[in-house]
């Protein structure tokens, strides 16, 4: 952006705008007055050449001298000889300036005949047969007035845009002022003041958007500001949290050992020892797995095949079953073919079903439904529930609604859950439990049918 | 001997619940070790413990600083926190909240039993010196006499042989001392040899060998009798 002084730029166009005016002005007003001031003319010559019809008995010679007067030259011409009787101008009879401007007479005009020659006006008058009055004006007269309006419009043309040069800076900054302001406040803004807005009164004039616009900006800045501030705070705590869930199986680990080293323990002790630190490292590297996974869930792609929903749900549900702290898990329900990635909906089904038995639920039902093109499977279990104001917040990282470490969640079950299933055009909400869901908490996740397969396939079969 | 020292131990966490508890009950003091908060007030009545080792973050109701809160306004027990989160608001919660030590995970057991000691030394419900025939190791102002003489030991040298003095009679290993005196960096084993030899010259000034290499296992310190001296 160019950025040239806004004053001074407007007081040079508008002094030259000012200048071009009266340059405009002066030449029509010239050209007018020599139109006018020739006019004049003509008509004086013509009252004058009537004037010799009226002047009888008089020599040529008087009568020339008569006729001649300021501006006007008279001499009579002779079509025999060469010769010509040449006028000089009298002293004018006292108490007349200039001859009375006689009667128009159309018969004594009509002799006379106007013709334009060098720029001069010439009356010619036949006084007798071989005799010719000529009159011819004094085509300086006009140039002399001319130039004398000419000075006097070129010097009233130079004040007058002096004295606006002079006068318009002092006007604009006053009018400036609403733009001094604004510098104001995004100078301030800039400088680290916020909440500064410039609210004005008249939004419709061109400060009036300028400063709305203003405003608008301001507002979108320090919204843009707090969020940017706030994902910061949110990615600081998020790391906080994630180091305090690795130092607990880092501080089993170093304590187990430890003890390993320092005590006498019998072949059995050891053992058990030695297992659960196995256990507390994939625990660890589990951990890891997860927060690297969590970090991500955005950018995550899926390379899906159609699968049979059914025996994803069966798959899961008897994986679970021989672990001796996972809860029973029900299938039912219709199937669906959906396109998926079978390992990542097996990792949805497995942090869904740990998570209900964390919450302590000991029977975990899976029912699948196909509604609208889209396969929805309930999720319920016959824990404690999950409070309807919680239902959302269960899905930040990190997040769990009883604080304990043992009971192995690090609250990255839910959020990696929706995550996954985002990823695959589907998601995953807490509601109420309803018909024949279980008492406790319900997870309802929804995924979309295979494209041309979303008739249940019992149906097909059929 | 006076009834040892009782120390509660609120971890949920199994293994270090568990390797916390052994160490401590190796250092002579009576443990009860327990998961969570469930009934400690009957716990507490029950056990009259003299200090309480508490989780911060505890499955359950009430976290330790809660706990801490409870055991406090029935009897006045010391408290130590053990917790995974180190971050300052936490730790000043955490001495607000009556702590009298405060250990962040992940920490070294044998660190955390000399605190314990240290507190339970300080509320004279440990003695301060460890009476050994005719060694008496003073762990109070670190002072170390045999047959009356004031020992000029080293730091290090004490370390050892308070460590060796604590598992008086246990044979312990080259490994085990290196870790315990010196720490888990990575150190040169021969250091100990060094050490060991060092220690036995001073000690043997004083009177007969105590401090004992079993060939191929570790050393051991095997007091003797103040009558058998005399």
């Amino acid at each position: 952006m160019r950025t040239p002084s806004l004053r001074r730029r407007v007081v040079l166009w508008a002094v030259g705008v000012l200048a071009l005016l009266l340059l405009v002005v002066g030449v029509g007003v010239d050209l007018a007055l020599g139109t006018v001031l020739k006019a004049e003319q003509r008509e004086r010559l013509v009252s004058v050449a009537a004037l010799a019809g009226d002047l009888t008995g008089l020599s040529d010679q008087s009568l020339a001298d008569r006729l001649s007067m300021p501006g006007i030259e008279a001499r009579i011409t002779y079509d025999s000889g060469g010769g010509a009787v040449v006028g000089t101008p009298q002293p004018a009879p006292p108490g007349r300036g200039r001859p009375d401007r006689p009667a128009a007479d159309p018969a004594a005009e009509a002799a006379v005949t106007v013709t334009e020659q060098d720029g001069r006006l010439v009356a010619r008058e036949r006084l007798r047969p071989g005799a010719t009055l000529v009159l011819a004006t004094d085509s300086e007269q006009i140039d002399r007035e001319l130039a004398r309006f000419r000075t006097i419009m070129a010097i009233a043309s130079v004040a007058a845009v002096a004295l606006a040069a002079l006068l318009l800076p002092l006007v604009l900054r006053r009018a400036m002022r609403p733009l001094d302001v604004l510098t104001g406040a995004a100078r301030e803004t800039a400088a680290g003041g916020r909440g500064r807005r410039l609210a004005p009164l008249d939004p419709g004039t061109d400060l009036g958007r300028a400063a709305v616009q203003f405003d608008a900006m301001l507002e979108e800045l320090e919204g843009a500001e707090q969020r940017a501030e706030e994902a910061a705070e949110r990615l600081g705590r998020f790391l906080s949290d994630a180091s305090h869930e690795l130092r607990t199986p880092l501080a089993a680990l170093s304590a187990g050992a430890e003890r390993l080293i320092r005590e006498p323990l019998d072949d059995e002790e050891r053992d058990r020892v030695l297992v659960r630190l196995v256990r507390e490292t994939r625990r660890a590297g589990r951990l890891v797995d997860d927060l690297l996974l969590v970090s991500r869930l955005g950018e995550l792609t899926v390379e899906t095949r159609p699968r049979s929903l059914r025996s994803l749900l069966q798959e899961a549900a008897d994986r679970t079953a021989p672990r001796r702290d996972a809860p029973t898990v029900l299938v039912e329900g219709d199937d669906a073919v959906v396109d998926v990635d079978a390992g990542r909906i097996d990792q949805v089904l497995a942090n869904l079903v740990q998570n209900a038995g964390t919450a302590g639920a000991r029977t975990v039902r899976l029912a699948a439904r196909v509604q609208d093109g889209e396969a929805v499977v309930r999720v319920s279990d016959d824990g404690p529930g999950i409070p309807a104001d919680r239902r959302e917040a269960v899905f930040d990282r990190l997040v769990r609604l009883e604080p304990s470490r043992s009971s192995g969640g690090a609250g990255l079950g839910l959020p990696i859950a929706r995550g996954l299933l985002a990823a695959h055009g589907g998601s995953l909400r807490c509601e109420e439990p309803q018909g024949d869901d279980l008492p406790g908490a319900v997870l309802v996740m929804r995924l979309p049918c295979a494209v041309g397969a979303d008739v249940p396939r019992q149906l097909v079969a059929g | 001997m006076p009834s040892s020292a009782r120390v509660l131990v609120v971890e949920d966490d199994p293994l270090i619940r568990e390797s916390v508890a052994a160490a401590l009950e190796r250092a002579g003091l009576a443990v009860r070790a327990v998961a969570d908060g469930t009934g400690i007030a009957a716990l507490a009545a029950d056990f009259r413990p003299d200090l309480a080792l508490l989780d911060v973050m505890l499955p359950g109701p009430v976290d330790g600083f809660g706990l801490a809160r409870l055991l406090r306004r029935d009897r006045d027990v010391p408290v130590i926190f053990l917790t995974a989160r180190d971050a300052g608001a936490d730790r000043l919660a955490g001495f607000s909240a009556g702590a009298d030590d405060y250990v962040v995970k992940p920490f070294i057991v044998e660190e955390l039993v000399a605190r314990v000691r240290a507190v339970l030394r300080r509320l004279g419900r440990v003695p301060a010196t460890l009476d050994l025939g005719d060694l008496v190791v003073d762990e109070q102002s670190a002072e170390v006499v045999r047959g009356g003489v004031v020992l000029d030991l080293t730091a290090t040298e004490y370390r050892l042989l308070a460590y060796l003095a604590h598992e008086r009679g246990r044979i312990l290993s080259k490994t085990q001392l290196l870790t315990q005196v010196w720490g888990y960096d990575d150190y040169d084993a021969n250091l100990v040899e060094v050490h060991v030899s060092a220690l036995r010259r001073k000690l043997e000034e004083q009177g007969p060998r105590i401090l004992h290499t079993v060939r191929g296992f570790g050393y051991v310190l095997r007091p003797v009798d103040r009558e058998e001296v005399a």
